[in-house]
């Protein structure tokens, strides 16, 4: 038999067995996905051994962390791996039915079992037809957590709670800057985040006051301004603020040693309606292929009962109504988180909900962090994030197909013909002549296929195609007109892709010029003949790359904090003003350069550091000869020797600075108003953020390809030419 | 220091390690002198050429140039050009740039730049090959460059260490011609290095041989090959190597001789305080001739190798009755001799080396 063809049958051998593997479920066997931990999800799994004793059906309880909860759930069922029942969100709902993932709940949650439920959770697991796509499981939302020891009578409103003065401690703590949590005092003064048809909410008179009632709370001192989740908790936990927002999360984690109560949000003073927060209700989720088994069902009946309430409840704040008429075994912050539920408005569950985060927190930023209480400056930050809600949805572009297929022809025909052009002489003969070696490489080919080629193609194909995830529509080069003319506005408008390219080239050059400095200055250190601990020093400055980004990019984040992180205390000490870093398009840059060439340096340095034992000794030695100064030395023999091997390695790591995702997204998050995103993060948020519309994020990836791909061509040119 | 000495070593010590690389040298190079330091691997010879340059610091002694201490001076302000052994061109500088380098450093005028580099490449023939780099280059024109680099800067002393050892062996006999005419169109003051005799022998004014740092023997040339102080010096110069036989110093009443085994070698009478003294006699192999009248028979040598280099042969053998040792005679090459052969041999030379054979030290008492 001929080696290609064994490598062949192994190949298909190796993905036959891997498609074996998608079996269907046994009977009796259920899967149960879940992204609890602690209490919770020992109260579940209690459950679960129960029921496997009653009934003798086996059930796999899986706990998926959460973050990566939602799309492991959607790629796992699609490819019929996944759960047969999951605990979820109902905001999801919507976009798990319109997928088709869901199963109908009937059977699990039948019509007569409504009033066995609070209201709210019964009311957003069916959808207006009346049909049951969940099981009402628990209630999650927010409310106020006070400190016994500092506030012995629970204010009546949120004005007089804020009004007590205490010695370096805040009032109260609340992540200011989110839009979940300033959504009660949005909806007190009668607003709402999305209005109906899907339009942007956060507009007029209460989008205002509420901004304006929150710029006082921070601006007056008694709310830490910028403090995200961590921040509040760590506060609270050190007795440095009276009361925070949190929910039953945060309350589990508290320290013994902090005497606290929960208490549904007071009202504000002078607003006319409740601030009512966001209720997220968890349910459970019977998935598409287990629509035929009544074992889950059961199963699923069986975990909502209110028997199995009496186990949950004492971890979770379960959304069986009859639990709560007699209260006395149950904790008194689940009977307040209780209590401030039933008093909370369910998250919406439309898809377009999603895209009014990003610019209703950029209008709070900006109200929050303006230098004056101009009411002029407020309707100025509401009317841009109503602007780029506007923006941001999809186009309804639609194309002939042929104009597309034309455009993808000419592609590649061109592509055709820089290859043939490129082609050497006996290419096809040379080719035929080496077939046989070809077998050899040909796992390597087809893993390098499928793991680089097809997904690239499929990134391209998908950016010909507009609209939100579940309705993609064939829009040809739409997408590419749309980002090439900034979507009709200013070609270097706020958001424009030539904006975020000039952005992006900006910061690529600035990073890369660092880290070559840098690392070249260290490097030529390092390599001194004379020095000591040599060893030491470079395992050290090696560090900063062997830590994972990320952690590295929240460390900086943190640093970077007005009012808590390092950088400003160090300022402080040497008595200058503390600065906001991320209220400015230049000091929020700045501290993502900071944080990148301290990621990025230790590269450069040990490019440079193998590129300088390379240097012939006795070529600097003629150069000492010849009269030559150290730094003259340097400049006109070292470094131009250096240059065949900086080059490379500058291109390099200029790829990786233009498509530096984890720090911009992560130190900035592209504040202030995305004016801090490079192209890439801008990429994200379209994907992710503004109505999922991944045909757009995917033209701006092909683009970013294209940039890089000729920017890598053109310097090679240039080396060569200089070589 | 005299007037005209243009460089003075003065008790110079290197160490490295603690290990003595250079013990106590002293050294004067005249105006205008070549003078060669050959050695051993290992006997400090670059060591010395660099701590001359400035490239190496020196653990204690001085080195004086024109007058001056110069010992805590950079190599940049001691007015000396070197030739490395590897050529150390820039490499990415082209031919004209590497020769313009240091004058650029030293912010020459470029018209004088142009005309220091118009001489250097005519008298070097480097002219075609101005604007090449120097990976565009053979061995040789490298080292031309490298000698071209040296020549413009018109320095008061020329270094050169081991410029010619790769090269092949056709080149390095012409480039060492070349060398030496250049020394004497310049007129610098030249110190050199090398581990090759010919080399040593054939460029130098003043040769000075170094022995595990420290100099063994200096002087002229051929005062070394006749004089040698010392049978390392004996054996280090001269190819083929020196015979050195071990023999006894006989008193008789027809005079004195050495006894080599049954051999007998006649002296003059002045070694007559040797009596009864063994000592190790050098004869060099052109010493060693065919007997014949005017070489009487001194003893007999069995054949073991013929070496025909077609201007003269070398015979190797060993000497019968003295322990079988091994010789080697330069005959003329008109002579046929075969493997296994033997052949008397007499000895046509003033007088033979004689050394101490515990110390190796000259035993000459001629004054």
């Amino acid at each position: 038999m001929k080696p290609w063809l064994i490598a062949f049958l192994t190949f298909a051998v190796a993905i036959g067995l891997v498609a074996s593997d998608c079996k269907t479920a046994p009977k009796n066997h259920i899967v149960l996905w879940h992204a609890y931990r602690g209490a919770e999800e020992q109260a579940l799994l209690e459950l679960t051994a129960r029921y496997e004793a009653q009934t003798g059906t086996t059930v796999e309880v899986l706990a998926v962390p959460f973050l990566a909860y939602a799309s492991k759930l959607s790629s796992a069922i699609e490819r019929e791996q996944g759960p047969d029942l999951f605990i979820d969100a109902h905001e999801r709902l919507g976009s798990y039915r319109d997928d088709g993932l869901l199963a109908r709940a009937d059977d699990a949650f039948p019509k007569s079992d409504i009033p066995r439920y609070d209201t709210i959770a019964s009311a957003v697991a069916r959808d207006e037809d009346g049909t049951a796509w969940g099981v009402p499981f628990a209630l999650k939302g927010v409310a106020l957590i006070v400190n016994t020891n500092l506030v012995k009578d629970v204010p009546d409103s949120i004005e007089a709670l804020v009004k007590q003065r205490y010695d370096r401690i805040y009032p109260l703590a609340y992540e200011a800057e989110s839009a979940y949590v300033h959504a009660p005092w949005l909806h007190a003064f009668g607003g709402t985040m999305l209005g109906p048809d899907d339009s942007y909410g956060f507009v007029g008179e209460p989008a205002r006051r509420s901004v304006a009632f929150a710029r006082r709370l921070v601006s007056s001192g008694a709310v830490p301004a910028g403090a995200d989740g961590a921040l509040v908790k760590q506060l609270f936990e050190s007795g440095k603020a009276a009361a925070i927002i949190g929910g039953p999360g945060v309350v589990s984690e508290l320290p013994l040693s902090v005497p606290y109560r929960v208490v549904p949000l007071p009202p504000l003073h002078e607003a006319s309606l409740r601030p009512e927060p966001f209720l997220t209700v968890e349910l459970l989720f019977l998935a598409q292929r287990s629509a035929t088994r009544p074992e889950v069902s059961a199963f699923a009946r069986f975990l909502a009962s209110d028997d199995s309430a009496k186990t949950r409840v004492r971890a979770q704040v379960v959304a069986n109504s009859s639990t709560w008429r007699n209260t006395d075994a149950i904790a008194p912050h689940l009977r307040a988180f209780h209590e401030a539920a039933l008093a909370s408005r369910p998250m919406s569950t439309r898809v377009a909900m999603r895209a009014t985060w990003e610019p209703v927190e950029q209008a709070i930023r900006a109200v929050l962090r303006a230098q004056s209480d101009d009411a002029a400056a407020i309707d100025a930050a509401l009317a841009e994030s109503a602007r780029r809600f506007e923006s941001a949805k999809p186009r309804a572009t639609s194309a002939s197909p042929a104009r597309g297929l034309t455009a993808l022809a000419a592609t590649l025909f061109v592509i055709a013909i820089i290859a043939y052009r490129n082609t050497k002489p006996r290419f096809w003969s040379g080719l035929r002549a080496s077939a046989g070696a070809y077998a050899y490489v040909m796992h390597a080919a087809i893993a390098v296929f499928l793991l680089v080629v097809l997904p690239l193609a499929a990134g391209a194909v998908t950016s010909f195609f507009s609209g939100s995830r579940n309705h993609m529509t064939y829009a040809g080069i739409g997408n590419y007109v749309d980002i090439l003319t900034a979507r009709g506005g200013p070609l270097l408008g706020y958001g424009s892709f030539y904006r975020t390219l000039l952005v992006t080239v900006g910061w690529t050059l600035i990073n890369v010029a660092c880290h070559v400095t840098i690392g070249l200055c260290l490097a030529v250190l390092l390599s001194r003949p004379l020095l000591r601990a040599k060893g030491i020093y470079r395992t050290l400055l090696i560090i900063p790359w062997a830590v994972p980004s990320y952690v590295t990019a929240l460390a900086y984040k943190g640093m970077f904090h007005q009012q808590f992180g390092a950088v400003n205390a160090l300022l402080r000490n040497f008595g200058a003003q503390p600065v906001s870093w991320f209220s400015q398009f230049s000091t929020a840059f700045a501290a993502n350069v900071a944080t990148n060439v301290w990621l990025g340096f230790p590269f450069m340095m040990v490019v440079m550091l193998g590129a300088l034992t390379n240097v012939p000794k006795d070529v600097l030695e003629a150069a000492d000869i010849d009269g030559a100064t150290p730094w003259q030395r340097f400049r006109h023999v070292t470094f131009p020797l250096l240059l065949p091997q900086l080059a490379p390695a500058v291109v390099l790591g200029a790829v990786w600075t233009f498509n530096m995702f984890n720090v911009v997204f992560l130190v900035s998050g592209g504040e202030p108003d995305n004016q801090t995103d490079i192209l890439v993060s801008e990429a994200y948020r379209w994907a992710f953020t503004r109505h999922a519309q991944y045909g757009y994020a995917a033209a701006y990836a092909v683009l970013i390809f294209g940039i890089l791909w000729l920017t890598s061509r053109f310097s090679r040119r240039w080396q060569r030419e200089g070589a | 220091m005299t007037a005209s000495s243009c460089c003075e070593v003065r008790n110079l010590v290197k160490a490295f390690d603690r290990t003595n690389v250079l013990s106590n040298v002293n050294l004067t190079m005249l105006s205008g002198t070549f003078t060669v330091l050959v050695g051993a691997s290992g006997c400090g010879k670059s060591t010395l050429l660099r701590t001359v340059s400035g490239l190496e610091s020196p653990t204690s002694g001085s080195i004086w140039m024109g007058g001056r201490d110069v010992t805590a001076l950079p190599p940049k302000d001691r007015d000396i050009a070197m030739v490395f052994q590897s050529y150390a061109l820039y490499p990415h500088l082209s031919v004209r740039e590497n020769l313009a380098f240091g004058l650029r450093l030293r912010r020459t005028m470029d018209a004088e730049i142009n005309i220091r580099i118009a001489e250097a490449s005519a008298m070097l023939g480097l002219a075609e090959l101005l604007d090449r780099l120097p990976r565009q280059l053979s061995g040789g024109q490298r080292q031309r460059v490298a000698m071209g680099r040296a020549i413009v800067r018109r320095p008061h002393m020329f270094l050169f260490d081991e410029p010619l050892s790769n090269l092949d062996a056709a080149l390095r006999a012409e480039v060492r011609v070349d060398i030496r005419k250049l020394h004497d169109r310049m007129g610098g003051t030249t110190l050199y290095v090398t581990h090759d005799q010919v080399e040593a022998m054939t460029l130098a004014d003043t040769l000075c041989l170094l022995r595990g740092g420290t100099i063994e023997q200096i002087g002229p040339p051929l005062a070394l090959f006749d004089q040698p102080v010392s049978r390392y010096v004996a054996e280090f110069l001269g190819s083929p190597k020196i015979n050195c036989l071990d023999g006894l110093v006989v008193h008789s009443p027809s005079g004195s001789h050495i006894a080599i085994g049954k051999n007998t070698l006649a002296i003059p009478n002045r070694y007559g305080q040797l009596v009864e003294q063994a000592v190790t006699v050098g004869l060099r192999p052109h010493h060693l001739v065919p007997a014949s009248f005017d070489a009487p028979q001194f003893g007999t040598i069995l054949v073991t190798f013929y070496e025909a280099l077609g201007f003269e042969s070398y015979v190797h053998g060993t000497l019968e009755g003295a322990d079988d040792t091994t010789v080697v005679m330069r005959i003329d090459p008109g002579h046929r001799i075969a493997r296994g052969e033997s052949l008397a041999v007499g000895i046509r030379a003033e007088h033979p080396l004689l050394f101490d054979p515990k110390t190796g030290r000259s035993l000459d008492a001629r004054p």
